[in-house]
């Protein structure tokens, strides 16, 4: 008979659902690779963002990538972290990533493979104050996308954390629970955001 | 619905921009739940301070034809510019537009969230979204930023960014919960084109709406440095 369990990652901020698949309020919300449900959640800019999990992750590898081309450091900076069910990041336990995107001071990625459940990934970078950095989109006054604050109008529209779930195990799953509003709790496990329910004998 | 673009864009003036693209439950009070009676609002500035800022007298010529619930001003007065999808822009990606075939074109228009990010939509799903207001509003209800009928609450008018902040209490829209009604505001994007004020952007915010309303620090330094309380 097959045992399985279920492992958990919790909410990396403490705030409000903006989007899941799709923007609270309007349009489809963008998720790269082949990644699956997206989620952004409001949080306050400089603040830790934490990677949590439930303790039967028994380690993690951390991993940089890049999202928002164009845009700069740190709005389009990434970090994805791998799950074990294992200590020692085997390669027979890693059972899923979540790719977390919008990673100020970001850890290295040369970060030794991580014993534990717990680690700060970076901080919440704060909004782009106007005029500081590039929009590809723009040029001239006159430019069609002028008026909205550019500078990041496309790609960091306040402070948040936005992240997804790495498609490639057939055993993960979303919190159907999730709404657009719902507050979130960083770190704790009624925030749970992403679950995959593993064989493990 | 792209195949209403075509219907809704004839009904629009849409000026077209060269530019080239290198690329209650738990919501929380004041934005959340709303109950009818009469609490005692915010404040408003008395009048319109600036009788010499064409923005502001524009502004209330805008805020009239909402207080009503039309929201055609708005529609009217759209600029959009023509996107066509290339392989870079499909699938998706945050920050571009809403591409999901190759050669696929629409009438786009850049709109961003609060506290999420933005893009190029479908100028029909900016007129979907503007239209709901209208359809949704809830004029029978009041929080501490006033009724629930759809105003400009507040402007920001600067050379290089005139914004008016409206807002509004709304039935939620789907996805929301167990809230039945919220409130949201907009800031809606002006540029002057000759003598006519196109809307040239929208930033939505549905979940953090008193940001706009009471701008923290970093609403007020991204996004509206020049927050002014408006009143009729």
């Amino acid at each position: 008979m097959t045992i399985y369990d279920n492992f958990y990652v919790y909410a990396p901020v403490s705030g409000q659902i903006t989007a899941l698949d799709y923007y609270c309020g309007d349009g489809y919300h963008p998720r790269n690779y082949e990644n699956v449900s997206p989620i952004d959640i409001g949080g306050g800019g400089g603040g830790s963002l934490i990677f949590k999990a439930s303790s039967n992750v028994k380690s993690i590898h951390i991993g940089h990538w890049s999202l928002c081309s164009g845009y700069g450091s740190p709005w389009s900076d990434g970090v994805y972290v791998e799950l074990y069910s294992a200590e020692g990041t085997p390669y027979w336990a890693k059972f899923g990533a979540v790719y977390y995107g919008h990673v100020a001071n970001r850890a290295a990625e040369s970060w030794p493979n991580y014993n534990g459940s717990s680690v700060t990934l970076g901080t919440v970078p704060s909004s782009c104050p106007c005029g500081v950095c590039y929009n590809p989109c723009c040029e001239g006054d006159d430019c069609w996308c002028t008026p909205i604050c550019d500078p990041c109008n496309c790609c960091y529209q306040g402070a948040h954390s936005h992240f997804e779930l790495r498609n490639d195990s057939p055993v993960s799953s979303v919190n159907p629970n999730l709404y657009c509003g719902k507050q979130m709790y960083a770190g704790d496990s009624s925030s749970w955001v992403y679950k995959w329910q593993v064989a493990i004998g | 619905m792209r195949g209403l673009t075509a219907a809704v864009v004839l009904g629009l003036t849409v000026v077209f921009i060269a530019c080239d693209r290198a690329s209650t439950t738990d919501v929380p009070p004041p934005s959340g739940e709303t109950s009818p009676g009469s609490p005692t609002p915010l404040a408003a500035a008395p009048g319109n301070r600036h009788p010499e800022d064409p923005f502001w007298v524009f502004s209330q010529d805008l805020d009239a034809s909402l207080r009503v619930g039309d929201v055609q001003m708005l529609i009217e007065r759209l600029r959009t510019r023509t996107i066509t999808c290339t392989e870079a822009d499909v699938p998706p990606h945050i920050g571009g537009p809403e591409c999901f075939v190759v050669g696929d074109t629409f009438e786009g228009f850049s709109i961003g969230r609060w506290r999420s990010e933005g893009g190029v939509v479908p100028v029909t799903q900016v007129v979907e979204q503007l239209r709901y207001l209208s359809t949704a509003v809830r004029r029978d209800l009041s929080d501490p930023y006033g009724t629930g009928t759809i105003q400009v609450f507040a402007l920001n008018s600067q050379p290089q960014r005139h914004v008016a902040i409206i807002t509004a209490i709304i039935n939620s829209p789907p996805g929301f919960g167990g809230a039945s009604t919220i409130r949201v505001s907009f800031g809606t994007y002006w540029t002057l084109d000759g003598d006519v004020w196109r809307l040239t952007g929208l930033m939505t915010n549905y979940i953090y709406s008193g940001e706009f309303l009471e701008p923290t620090p970093e609403a007020r330094a991204g996004l509206f440095p020049a927050w002014e309380r408006f009143a009729p």
